[in-house]
């Protein structure tokens, strides 16, 4: 680290020169291309399920990088890692109070150290990833696991591939999107993945405070009333509302949120005949969603989850420059 | 030291307080500005300086700038930011009441000042802690403090109560001191950026300009209500002008200032995360942007400011919401206002006059302006000289500037403070012939 840098100019730091993906930070300016590339190789693993583990990333070293806690996430970055051979060191680092800026750079500084090949990022702060991709050896990766309220790249990656798995193709479709936006990184990412796929429409839904009308400066459409925005739209995606917020801080109680913004069957009917539902998860159930809508077959939650793993090993193999064919 | 004598000859001498405006060559004996025009027989023993083709103004003013960088080992003052105002042609500047050593003692104003005075280059003048402490909770021993040199006081960035800023504005008028205040209701401020489209993008919690507009309306109501002599510093968002400007127009003797990163930069300059971007208050909208330029046009903002606040390099290595807001910009300030003049935005006079002779009439004294008689607190620029923004090769140890890699044109090529030459750019070298340190970059 030059004890002296200067501002570099906001180039796009996630392609390499020959515009190959070298890091996965956020789906804003991620390339059609690009999407399209890692969707045809999540499919063509989903297809020979059969077969658990790829040699393909053998001798390579992933570095999952927690600093805030995650089950889903981390496991299926872990899971995904270990299916291609890589050999993966998970490290939950507890972000103290007093250190939380130094730990982060330092860290990465010893981790990059034990000949990392790539770190998988989560982190609290809205740009802890760019930071540290900004950061790290030439040769080294970075895939953001979620930074804040920014972004969660392999979250809107997976959930654009299971609206393609049911529907054929995003572009074309209208989506709405429920819940909290304020705080949400994966809402962030489903707007601009969406958008770069040619959805039609995207509504954002949801009160005032958690989604203000500037989000409109997006492309995207705000409403703070539930039935207008689902009106005819294809796709409902719901966004988990985190209980702090609930407690009279935001919002009054969850169960008042539920009356005005919970989706239920009944509600459904408010969108297209055969429009899915889908959740990042975890699920409050009866707070987002009710149970039976949840459970049913319009319900592709736990697609989502097994789509999670396919998508991340397509997204690891291919930052890493290791495609695969696989032949039966 | 005794001052040389020097005559400026061949300049263009503008000087906005008194309404001066042509070329003519200027004498400077024993610290002072002897003649204006006829040069006296007899003058041309003195050095000579050949202005021909530059102007030459008042000494900069710059009512709020840092005067050590962040987590530097010194805790009164670092010559290099004192080579960074030279460089810049600042001749005189305000020293916050946080910056360094807390300024709530007279002690602490006197070392300031001695320590400054010993250098021998910027004039260094201490703004005063509103508060002991600056906690907000006891007032500071104002008086001594105004006999210790402060010649303003302030609480900085920490909030003060409105009980407590009543009580200390009704003292501080009792004195006849100016109070500086800085206007943010810290209950909306927890963000570090500006609310609107850029903050949604960026997923990062976001300060509405309401955050600026509600306290400068406290803070008006309570000049009005205690007669207090009150400025507003860094004021950033339309609102806040709509607000001075009615006040002032009722009559209400208060005055403002911009910093100058605020009349350049607007959030839509925020891309990513590039930390050199955050400031306090935040870089705002685009809209507000063009309402700071106006105001400043309309003299509701009188001042321009550098807020320069130099930090070191390892403080980029922080996510931009835990980085510590502020630019370095004392040596870019008068470049940047001259590319506002450029582009239009502000009339020269009235440009220039926001950097020497408004903020010279808060502080006490005859500075800013250059009538026979006066210190000859001098700064000769070159406005066609074009250089670029690179804080890797200028004076100040803060490398913290939106602006690396600017195309600048107007560079300072003379500062003279009380008459002695103390900065010199001879072709792209820079020179402080008072200096004998090996600090300094050439």
């Amino acid at each position: 680290m030059s004890s002296r840098s200067l501002a570099s100019p906001q180039v796009d730091v996630q392609y390499n020169a020959d515009g190959e993906l070298h890091h996965l930070l956020t789906t804003e300016g991620l390339r059609r291309e690009t999407c399209e590339r890692i969707f045809a190789l999540a499919d063509s693993l989903t297809e020979t399920s059969a077969v658990k583990k790829l040699p393909v990333l053998r001798g390579k070293t992933i570095v999952l990088l927690f600093f805030e806690p995650s089950t889903r996430t981390r496991t299926t970055f872990e899971i995904a890692a270990n299916r291609l051979s890589a050999d993966v060191n998970v490290v939950n680092v507890a972000t103290s109070a007093t250190s939380k800026g130094e730990s982060l750079v330092d860290t990465v500084e010893t981790l990059q150290a034990m000949q990392a090949d790539m770190f998988v990022v989560r982190h609290a702060q809205s740009g802890a990833a760019d930071l540290i991709a900004r950061h790290v050896a030439p040769h080294v990766s970075v895939v953001n696991a979620g930074d804040g309220c920014h972004a969660h790249p392999t979250q809107a990656l997976l959930d654009a591939y299971t609206i393609r798995q049911r529907k054929g193709q995003v572009e074309g479709l209208r989506v709405a999107i429920v819940g909290d936006l304020l705080h949400s990184r994966v809402a962030r990412s489903q707007i601009h993945i969406l958008q770069t796929l040619g959805a039609a429409q995207i509504n954002l839904i949801g009160p005032k405070n958690l989604v203000p009308k500037a989000f409109e400066a997006s492309g995207a459409e705000v409403f703070h009333d539930l039935r207008s925005g689902l009106q005819g739209v294809d796709v409902v995606m719901g966004l988990r509302m985190q209980r702090e917020r609930m407690g009279g801080g935001v919002l009054p109680s969850d169960r008042e949120y539920f009356h005005y913004y919970g989706l239920t069957e009944e509600r459904l009917q408010w969108a297209a005949p055969a429009a899915m539902v889908m959740h990042p998860g975890p699920v409050n159930r009866g707070v987002e969603i009710d149970s039976a809508l949840l459970d049913s077959d319009r319900s592709v939650v736990l697609e989502q989850v097994a789509n999670g793993i396919a998508v991340r090993m397509a997204v690891i193999s291919l930052v890493l420059g290791r495609s695969w064919s696989v032949k039966s | 030291m005794i001052a040389q004598r020097y005559l400026i000859s061949g300049g263009r001498f503008i000087d906005p307080a008194n309404g001066v405006d042509r070329v003519t060559d200027l004498a400077i004996a024993d610290g002072k500005v002897v003649a204006v025009g006829r040069v006296p027989r007899g003058f041309k023993t003195a050095t000579e300086i050949d202005a021909t083709g530059q102007w030459v103004l008042p000494g900069l003013v710059d009512l709020r700038a840092r005067v050590r960088p962040s987590h530097a080992e010194e805790n009164l003052v670092s010559v290099s930011e004192l080579l960074a105002a030279v460089a810049g042609g600042v001749t005189t500047l305000v020293a916050a009441p946080e910056d360094g050593v807390l300024m709530d003692s007279s002690a602490a104003a006197h070392r300031l000042q001695q320590h400054s005075e010993n250098l021998g280059l910027c004039r260094v003048i201490p703004q005063g802690a509103l508060t002991r402490q600056l906690k907000g909770d006891q007032l500071s021993e104002m008086a001594a403090l105004q006999r210790a040199g402060c010649q303003l006081m302030g609480n900085g960035r920490a909030p003060v109560g409105s009980q407590m800023m009543r009580n200390a504005l009704d003292y501080a008028a009792n004195f006849d001191l100016p109070v500086v205040v800085h206007c943010e209701v810290p209950g909306l401020a927890q963000g570090c950026i500006h609310e609107g489209a850029t903050s949604l993008r960026l997923g990062l919690p976001g300060i509405p300009a309401a955050a600026e507009e509600a306290a400068v309306g406290r803070d008006l109501a309570l000049a009005r209500l205690t007669g207090a002599q009150l400025h507003f510093a860094g004021i950033s968002t339309a609102d806040a002008v709509q607000l001075l400007a009615n006040a002032k127009k009722g009559g209400l003797p208060v005055t403002a200032d911009v910093a100058i990163h605020h009349l350049l930069l607007c959030d839509e300059d925020i891309t990513g995360f590039d930390v050199n971007y955050h400031t306090r208050p935040p870089l705002r909208g685009a809209s507000d942007r063009t309402a700071l330029c106006k105001a400043v046009r309309n003299s509701v903002i009188e001042v321009i400011c550098s807020d320069h606040a130099p930090k070191s390099a390892a403080t980029e290595l922080l996510p931009f919401a835990e980085s510590e807001p502020g630019i370095a910009g004392i040596e870019s300030l008068l470049s940047l206002v001259l590319e506002l003049v450029r582009n239009r935005r502000l009339p020269l006079e009235r440009a220039l006059s926001a950097v020497t002779a408004s903020p010279a009439k808060l502080l006490q004294g005859s500075r800013g302006q250059l009538a026979e008689g006066a210190a000859a607190d001098i700064c000769i620029v070159d406005p066609g000289r074009a250089w670029q923004l690179q804080p890797a090769s200028w004076q100040s140890r803060g490398c913290n500037s939106p602006f690396t890699g600017r195309n600048l044109r107007g560079r300072v090529t003379h500062t003279l403070i009380a008459g002695d030459l103390v900065y010199r750019l001879s072709g792209d070298r820079t020179q402080f012939p008072t200096i004998n340190d090996s600090t300094v970059r050439t």
